[in-house]
């Protein structure tokens, strides 16, 4: 009754769900970002294990191979996810230029009542 | 007004990376700049992560020095010494690059744009009716031409040099340039930004100097990304949030 894909796809995704729950655990995820892996992985636990489900939504993007629709959610998640992982680079490298600017301002100041060794050695 | 209180008060932000050799004639080119100006002015180095002496060189020649832990890149560095003039409560910011390109004796046209003229950012333009003889290559000719006409077309008005970097910042210039992100080559961008915010922006006609040593910081490669980069970031900064200074 279930496809080894299907198997292998519920196998997976509680893998993924997994590894982030243990990676939270080792508060080597923030938990903010953990919440859209979560859900991920729950969807496509829950399409894997629900050929309806898959089906309708195979039928509905037009994939006639309805485990196929899982690799099309999948790949969109992907896509999805890296946007928005290059718009949490962005913020950083925009508060990485602000602190070191912050710094030399400070450093500049310092060094006309004391000088400073800044050279890092 | 030689003994005269100046009350008007200038800061001239020199940006410079690996500059040692040149750096130290510039703050000194300034200095006495400053001597013939009503205003007083003061002397920044921007040292943008510099490996060589740049920033003792630069401070043996009596600028003030303020060095970024690691290379920033040149939008950050124009900002962090526009940040500091607004810490000071300079009435203008100029600036100039480490490298000697941009003539001393423009500082004056350039301040008095903003502080007479009403200009609340004025940018040296080579390429301006009257504009004196500056050689470039013919490459980089036409790249500054299709980026003059980009430019004028999103901001509304001809800029006929917006890529110099020579240039004169009021108040609210100084403003509008520190809310904004850094960007890596700010220069044609941050007009239209200006243009967005209502601010007004001038061209005033400066013979740049050649470069006598050293070379661009844009090779055949780059400038492929800078080109691609610029073109976006124009387009980009016609369409997005303005700020409000």
């Amino acid at each position: 009754m279930y496809d080894r894909i299907q198997i292998v796809s519920i196998l997976g995704s509680v893998l993924i769900m997994g590894l982030v729950v243990e990676l939270v655990r080792r508060r080597r995820l923030r938990v903010e970002y953990s919440i859209l892996w979560l859900l991920a992985g729950a969807c496509l636990t829950a399409l894997s294990i629900f050929r309806d489900g898959l089906e309708r939504f195979g039928h509905l993007v037009g994939v006639a191979y309805a485990p196929a629709a899982i690799f099309l959610a999948a790949l969109v998640f992907g896509v999805l996810l890296s946007i928005h992982l290059t718009t949490v680079i962005t913020k950083l490298a925009d508060q990485n230029v602000k602190l070191a600017q912050r710094i030399a301002l400070l450093e500049s100041r310092l060094d006309e009542t004391a000088p400073i060794d800044t050279s890092g050695d | 007004m030689a003994q005269a209180e100046k009350r008007t008060r200038v800061l001239a932000v020199i940006l410079a990376k690996d500059e040692e050799t040149r750096v130290g004639d510039v703050v000194r080119e300034v200095l006495e700049a400053g001597e013939e100006l009503e205003a007083r002015v003061d002397v920044v180095v921007v040292d943008d992560g510099s490996t060589d002496a740049t920033a003792v060189a630069a401070r043996e020649a009596g600028a003030l020095v303020i060095s970024h832990p690691v290379n920033l890149r040149i939008g950050a560095a124009e900002q962090t010494g526009v940040m500091h003039a607004l810490a000071g409560g300079y009435d203008v910011a100029v600036r100039l690059d480490g490298d000697g390109q941009h003539p001393a004796d423009g500082i004056g046209p350039l301040v008095s744009e903003v502080l007479d003229g009403g200009a609340d950012m004025a940018c040296g333009s080579r390429f301006v009716p009257h504009g004196k003889g500056y050689t470039s290559t013919p490459a980089r000719r036409v790249g500054i031409a299709m980026l003059s006409a980009l430019v004028s077309m999103v901001a509304g008005r001809r800029v006929s040099d917006p890529t110099s970097g020579f240039r004169a910042f009021g108040p609210r210039a100084m403003r509008l340039l520190t809310a904004l992100p850094a960007s890596d080559y700010p220069e044609p961008e941050t007009i239209i930004d200006a243009r967005r915010a209502g601010l007004t922006v001038r061209e005033v006609p400066i013979a740049f100097r050649a470069r006598t040593s050293g070379k661009s910081s844009i090779g055949p490669m780059r400038a492929l990304y800078y080109m691609t980069k610029i073109t976006l970031a124009v387009l980009v900064a016609g369409i997005r949030r303005s700020i409000e200074v």
